[in-house]
């Protein structure tokens, strides 16, 4: 892999993801909006998302149920993995030339991306 | 990528202490940053480009490179990666905090301190941008800081907003940009002060 195809390779990764972030979320938020509960969010007090938004077995099973709040919740979530795919990617171009010293340094941004993500610490 | 580690621990460490911190320091803190990066903003980036000798660990990591300009293919060393990284650490610290990228302060980073040509460097934050904000956001999400109803309608416009932006990009005129720019941060951050002092939060 040339460095061109690797930056092309990561450029159209990242507009996939963009793409498909915004398509799910508008979905979900077309959603909210025909059901036409709650839609106004509520500003003025902080109360904290329920439980089932704040981690991601959880949105996907509210996304896949049809939840409009989860759905939402899913385009975001898409939106915050793509600079952690494109981490992911170029971990694979440095495994593919073999540049191990690269390896162990994206690797470890990886790795503290996903326990972010999935632990929430 | 090197220096994203140092920036993706510092957004961890940042999005811990956010939970601890009284949210008009934060207010205050984040419009003290913005105005910082109107005064950089205004102040604009001289020439760069000047030959530095290279750092042992950076030339240890093949940070040296090269890049284009209108002068053709230039080469350019990376020096003091320690305290880069250590800048790193606080910005990324800053931004797991304020809940910003910090681009700013990494282009201080890379820019003033490790020499690095200011296109390469603020391109290069571009792109650390995104990733430290990912560090954070996980934990913000899990400590449902995240309202789909709030972030939804922001992600939408901002996505659309960046996709007319880059087309413009290559036509506006820098300078009209960089005013505009510093004039709508100066004003944020002075109003982010001025809530935080005024307790609005």
């Amino acid at each position: 892999m040339t460095d061109k195809q690797v930056e092309s390779f990561i450029g159209t990764t990242l507009r996939i993801g963009v793409v498909a972030a915004a398509l799910i979320g508008s979905a979900g938020g077309a959603l909210l909006l025909i059901a036409g509960a709650h839609a106004r969010p509520n500003v003025t007090r902080f109360l904290g998302e329920p439980g089932y938004l704040t981690h991601v077995p959880g949105i996907l099973h509210a996304a896949f149920s049809g939840n409009a709040l989860g759905i939402m919740q899913l385009g975001l979530l898409v939106l915050i993995a793509v600079p952690i795919t494109r981490v992911a990617v170029s971990l694979l171009a440095f495994v593919v030339r073999k540049d191990w010293l690269y390896c162990a340094v994206t690797g470890a941004v990886l790795g503290l991306l996903v326990v972010a993500l999935a632990t929430g610490r | 990528m090197f220096l994203e580690i140092a920036s993706v621990s510092g957004a961890l460490l940042g999005a811990f202490i956010a939970a601890f911190v009284s949210p008009s320091v934060i207010a205050v803190v984040f419009g003290l940053i913005l105005l910082h990066s109107t005064y950089v903003g205004i102040r604009g980036y001289g020439p760069d480009g000047l030959a530095v000798a290279p750092d042992r660990l950076a030339t240890r990591l093949r940070m040296n490179s090269v890049y284009p300009s209108s002068a053709g293919i230039r080469h350019y060393n990376v020096t003091a990666v320690g305290p880069g990284m250590a800048l790193m650490v606080v910005a990324g610290a800053l931004s797991g905090l304020l809940g910003i990228g910090s681009g700013a302060l990494k282009v201080i980073a890379m820019d003033r301190i490790m020499k690095i040509p200011y296109k390469v460097s603020s391109t290069t934050s571009n792109f650390m941008i995104g990733v430290t904000a990912a560090a954070s956001a996980g934990i913000y999400l899990h400590r449902g800081y995240i309202d789909p109803t709030v972030a939804l309608p922001v992600m939408l416009g901002v996505l659309a907003g960046s996709l007319v932006g880059s087309r413009i990009l290559t036509k506006a005129k820098t300078r009209l940009l960089r005013i505009v720019f510093a004039v709508t941060v100066g004003l944020v951050g002075l109003e982010m002060i001025y809530k935080g002092l005024a307790g609005r939060f």
